[in-house]
């Protein structure tokens, strides 16, 4: 499958292209914080991340402008997506259906 | 629980220590956290991201790295001295010597089981660890040696573990 060079690649993440997924699915919504990034991606998803994995994940995010922190409330700082968040995260889930299709297609027909 | 971040770097701790031990602080302490944590500061150091680099800090962090690994062949740094070795020696040998007296005292009274024969078997490699602040790491800064330390014994710790997990399983 070709993939876009425009557009933020999260396999680069390595161990931490996982939580940096959820956590953009986390953000599609609204700005967060650290503990309710962890507690929504808790429900939705079912995993909960240690702090370690979180932040890592945070902080790779941030550094490749895919999320900003937006000014501290109540001494916790909410991170949005950013405008190429969105697009890397468009990108991702439509591959992700593009897979998910050919699979159910394929399991079908068996 | 949140002395761990102390592993981490300065620029990060700077950038994100308060939001990660408001984090920690929700959550119950346990060896998955712990080791979570150490797996991070380790990441941290190797991989430092520009969300947390000052021009000073990113130039530090390019010279970190290869000072690190600035490792002699026969494993020890520049100015290691005799008594340095002697300490190393005293360190590894008389750790070594401790763990094993205090963990055959556990195995008398309260009988042995796979977790202590686990942790005999690999008690000398904890006071090897420590031993190495006196030759490998000598003159390293004080935090590089805690994530230097810390990271392998964490990583001892869990395979001895493990391995005591296993064995466990397989005496039913």
């Amino acid at each position: 499958m070709a993939r876009r060079d425009d557009v933020a690649d999260l396999e680069e993440f390595g161990r931490f292209a996982e939580p940096a997924l959820l956590i953009l699915v986390s953000l599609a919504d609204g700005a967060k914080h650290g503990y309710a990034i962890t507690e929504d991606i808790a429900s939705y998803a079912g995993v909960r991340f240690g702090p370690g994995s979180l932040y890592g994940a945070i902080a790779r995010l941030e550094s490749r402008g895919l999320i900003e922190a937006l000014e501290a409330e109540d001494r916790r700082n909410p991170y949005q997506l950013t405008a190429a968040g969105e697009k890397a995260l468009r990108a991702r889930l439509a591959s992700m259906q593009a897979v998910a299709k050919v699979g159910q297609r394929r399991l079908a027909s068996a | 629980m949140t002395w761990l971040i102390g592993l981490y770097p300065p620029a990060w701790r700077r950038r994100y220590g308060r939001e990660l031990a408001e984090l920690i602080a929700t959550r119950p302490a346990s060896f998955s956290t712990a080791i979570d944590l150490v797996a991070g500061a380790i990441d941290a150091w190797f991989n430092p991201q520009s969300s947390t680099a000052t021009a000073a800090d990113a130039k530090g962090a390019r010279e970190m790295i290869p000072k690190m690994l600035q490792l002699k062949c026969a494993g020890y740094g520049p100015d290691v001295t005799a008594a340095d070795s002697r300490k190393a020696a005293a360190v590894t040998i008389g750790g070594t010597l401790v763990l094993t007296l205090v963990l055959l005292s556990a195995m008398v009274r309260y009988g042995s089981n796979p977790y202590l024969e686990s942790f005999l078997a690999m008690s000398w490699l904890l006071p090897v660890l420590f031993g190495q602040r006196y030759t490998t790491l000598k003159g390293r800064p004080g935090r590089v040696q805690a994530v230097l330390i810390a990271g392998p014994a964490a990583i001892v710790i869990a395979i001895a573990l493990a391995t005591a997990w296993i064995n466990a399983l397989a005496r039913g």
